[in-house]
């Protein structure tokens, strides 16, 4: 049953009426909402999380949004991309069952390509493919800190490829989380799943925690690819460790390892004239990562950190087979200097080795390719304390294997003209490294019998994709101190990558290729605005946020653009909405509902669904909770409410209404 | 399907936008509003002797001797409240001021090392003390607040409060005690 868009615009609109409705309290809402609680409730409310929100949200001159272990758990997501969902200025669609497409600021496609995604600082980017394989992100959510998104470039110091935005998952230290955790649970489309920790110590100064999860989800409705399912499991486990080896030192070491099995609905990719691999189709999945940090206290505000990571990644697709090992190695010391200042720099090394192998589709041209990353910061920052003012500036440099140096600089500034008012703003140059998929790609496109072949081929001399930002955020207080949080953007690409024809050759067989290569033949602009907001009318009983989130592009090819990436234009939607509200009920229970409207995209660049557009969507997701122990919770949630089912990006399967239960323990 | 024409989703983002959560007080930690909103509550749970108040409706003195943590956090939390039908009056002291004319005595970090001389000063006298100097409620403090796993508590030395002659109600000895 769809709502009509007549009661669609009704449900809106009460909501609306009912903000109005109730008066704005004068004082500081968050204070008022404290001194409404007993004192039993005021022991219980945990200081540091909700802090390092309000931190992140209030000092940076970045377009930052804190999205909390306590929001994720409230929602029901069950996934990161899920999760995704509660900050402004992300564009997030459900593909199938195991796909995302997670993009900020543009440029959505299933390739996160210009985000940079770390899991505890670890990236979990994949060169390959330039973007991120979301089916394999995950971790126990109930260890879960928080996530950080950056929308924007320059908001953190590594990476060639936070061009649009940094998504930084980052968990609990284990001495968080001690004691023993167990979830289980399952319904229509979580068939079931189920994680257990056990979190301990070691003497006085070491903590840690283990854990394992697995779940198994059902496919969606698949109308297209007819033998074929989106249905997917996954095993996880892994463990963290916290040592406070002196007041100074602090080391931790994590690793986690996943293996599952992945459906799919169509290939991975496709070529004219070359058979599909035969369903159903099924991708094996496996891997883990170890990580070691080191973080000493050299003084007041000066320390240093040293880390290591290696990360493995098998992915055992129907048309091709890939392993990633990934060796980093990094450096970041912080030091007060006079003059109010702040110097923070540091030095990274990647080495990433991949072994490709093609199953009769494609192949890459080495098989198997070593690249090595070289890059280095440095920022300072500098307070003008008379004048309520502090200017950052900073650089990344880098050399990479793709493009040789690149350099990105930024500057920012975050001033407070009058108190409780912040204007920041930064201007930043930002790059994103060719894929080795775009250097190294040698695939026929045209039945290889045929003379003249035509081929795509990866052009070596390709070059980085490049990006001005210039970026303006407000939080200023509005009616009697309530709060404003928003961020506008401009952004100017050049040197974006298009499909182009390139002069055909003769082999020495006689046979005429045509070649079709990736250049650097596209520019274009687009703006936005992000517009964040809380609101809590009666203290903590109830809650209410709400997202606004405003996009536009256009994107001006010079040559053929065989590809159709101009399309990426409208792959974003001009406007995005959500509403969250979150009511305590008495008897110890919660009621959640979540509403999100996703303007519609007017073009996809994906040239197997033929460029299609899409239309707008609306969904609504809600959780009932009862506490019916100090220690056990039990929770229903429903998903896409709204419809029996309803697409969010073409090419995968519509997403279909949904309901699950689940029973969770803390002892 | 379209729900929204161009000018109701403006209008509609303006209208949310003016009904935001209040972020003034962001400077002050959270911990610190909680431990505000906690002295605030302890009023409530305190009998004073008759000899402690000048009449019926003279307010109820809360000092806080020291560095002052909670900026106007401490203001905002009692402006307005009534406790046991009297108004909530806040004071900013030094260590020298005469601290024994308080009912509730909240001794900032700073005073650490004065901590032995000021409750010798306030000897004899209802002044219930509260603090989130380590130990508090050891060095003969009344009520002591400290950090566990992220929360704040708090511990309460039954005998400084009897030495004060305040009586404090059960319920808060009980929370008191179920916290540790």
């Amino acid at each position: 049953m769809d709502f009509s868009m007549v009661t669609q615009i009704k449900i809106l609109w009460l909501l609306v009426i009912l903000l109005f409705a109730f008066p704005v309290h004068a004082q500081d809402n968050r204070l008022a909402s404290l001194t409404s609680l007993n004192i039993e409730e005021l022991i219980n409310i945990d200081v540091t999380s909700v802090s390092k929100k309000e931190e992140k949200r209030n000092d940076a001159p970045a377009a930052v949004s804190v999205i909390t272990r306590d929001d994720i758990h409230n929602l029901g997501a069950t996934s990161i991309p899920e999760a995704l969902r509660l900050s402004p200025g992300l564009h997030v669609s459900r593909i199938t069952s195991s796909q995302w497409e997670v993009s900020s600021r543009g440029f959505s496609s299933v390739n996160s390509s210009k985000l940079l995604v770390l899991m505890d600082g670890r990236s979990i980017y994949t060169p390959l493919v330039s973007g991120v394989f979301w089916d394999v992100q995950d971790t126990d959510f109930e260890d879960l800190d928080r996530i950080e998104v950056i929308r924007g470039p320059g908001g953190t110091l590594w990476g060639a490829n936070a061009m649009n935005g940094i998504i930084n998952v980052i968990t609990k230290d284990s001495k968080d989380t001690q004691g023993i955790y167990a979830e289980t649970g399952g319904g229509t489309k979580e068939r079931f799943f189920s994680t257990l920790r056990y979190g301990g110590s070691v003497g006085e100064k070491g903590h840690y925690r283990v854990y394992a999860k697995y779940f198994d989800r059902a496919g969606e409705l698949n109308t297209d690819y007819p033998g074929t399912s989106d249905k997917w499991n996954m095993t996880r486990a892994g463990l963290r460790s916290d040592w406070d080896l002196s007041e100074t030192d602090k080391v931790i070491v994590q690793g986690d390892v996943y293996k599952g099995q992945i459906g799919q609905v169509k290939p991975a990719v496709t070529i004219t004239g070359r058979a599909n691999p035969p369903n159903p189709l099924r991708a094996e999945v496996s891997g883990g990562n170890a990580m070691a940090s080191w973080t000493k206290k050299l003084g007041e505000g000066d320390d240093l950190q040293l880390r290591f990571y290696y990360d493995y990644t098998h992915r055992d697709d129907p048309t091709f087979t890939d392993n990633l090992h990934t060796y980093d190695l990094d450096f970041q010391n912080r030091w007060q200097l006079p003059l109010s200042q702040e110097l923070l720099w540091g030095a990274d090394y990647r080495l990433m080795v991949d072994e490709n192998g093609g199953k009769g589709v494609f192949e890459l041209d080495p098989e198997n390719s070593s690249d090595r990353l070289y890059s280095g910061f440095i920022q300072d920052t500098v307070t003008f304390p008379s004048q309520n003012l502090s200017v950052t500036l900073g650089t990344k440099l880098e050399h990479n294997d793709y493009s040789g140096k690149e350099f990105q600089p930024s500057a920012r500034f975050a001033w407070n003209p009058i108190t409780s008012h912040t204007l920041w703003g930064a201007v930043s140059r930002a790059v994103r490294v060719p894929t080795r998929l775009e250097r190294d790609v040698d695939i026929a496109a045209s039945n290889p019998m045929q003379n003249p072949e035509v081929m795509l081929l990866g052009n070596r001399s390709l070059r980085s994709e490049k990006l001005i930002a210039y970026e303006l955020g407000y939080r200023f207080p509005v009616v009697k101190r309530l709060l404003v949080d928003m961020s506008f953007f401009y952004n100017h690409y050049t040197d974006l990558m298009t499909i182009e024809l390139a002069t055909p050759f003769k082999k020495s067989s006689g046979q005429i290729i045509v070649p079709v290569e990736n250049e650097n033949m596209m520019t274009g602009k687009s703006y936005g605005a992000e517009l964040g907001t809380t609101y809590q009318p009666f203290g903590t009983g109830w809650t209410l946020n709400t997202n606004y989130t405003l996009f536009r592009m256009w994107l001006y090819p010079s040559g053929q653009d065989l590809n159709h990436y101009q399309l990426f234009a409208g792959s974003t939607p001009a406007h995005q909405v959500s509403l969250g509200s979150q009511v305590a009920l008495p008897q110890n229970m919660t009621f959640n509902a979540f509403f999100r409207y996703v303007g519609k995209l007017t073009s996809n660049a994906d040239a197997a669904v033929g460029g299609a557009g899409l239309s707008a969507y609306s969904s609504l997701d809600s959780r009932l909770a009862w506490q019916f122990t100090k220690s056990m919770e039990v929770a229903v949630v429903g998903q896409n409410l709204l419809q029996d089912h309803h697409t969010e990006f073409l090419g995968g399967t519509q997403i279909q209404r949904a309901v699950y239960g689940s029973i969770s323990g803390n002892f | 399907m379209q729900i929204f024409s161009k000018t109701t989703l403006i209008l509609f983002s303006l209208f949310l936008s003016t009904y935001v959560k209040a972020d003034d007080n962001r400077s002050v930690p959270l911990e610190v509003q909680v431990k505000a909103a906690l002295i605030f509550n302890f009023s409530k749970f305190i009998d004073w002797p008759p000899d402690s108040f000048a009449n019926d409706t003279s307010p109820i003195d809360i000092g806080i001797v020291g560095n002052d943590p909670f900026g106007r956090v401490l203001d905002e939390a009692v402006e307005g409240q009534v406790v046991h039908g009297r108004k909530i009056q806040l004071n900013r002291l030094t260590p020298d001021s005469n601290l024994r004319n308080n009912h509730i005595l909240f001794i900032s970090s700073s005073e650490e090392k004065n901590l032995k001389s000021i409750i010798a000063s306030i000897r004899g006298a209802s002044v219930v003390t509260i603090s989130d100097i380590p130990d508090f409620d050891k060095l003969g403090g009344t009520i002591a607040l400290y950090l566990k796993e992220n929360h704040v508590k708090f511990a309460i030395n039954i005998a400084a409060a009897d030495q004060a002659r305040v009586k404090i109600n059960s319920q808060l000895l009980k929370m008191s005690q179920a916290n540790n």
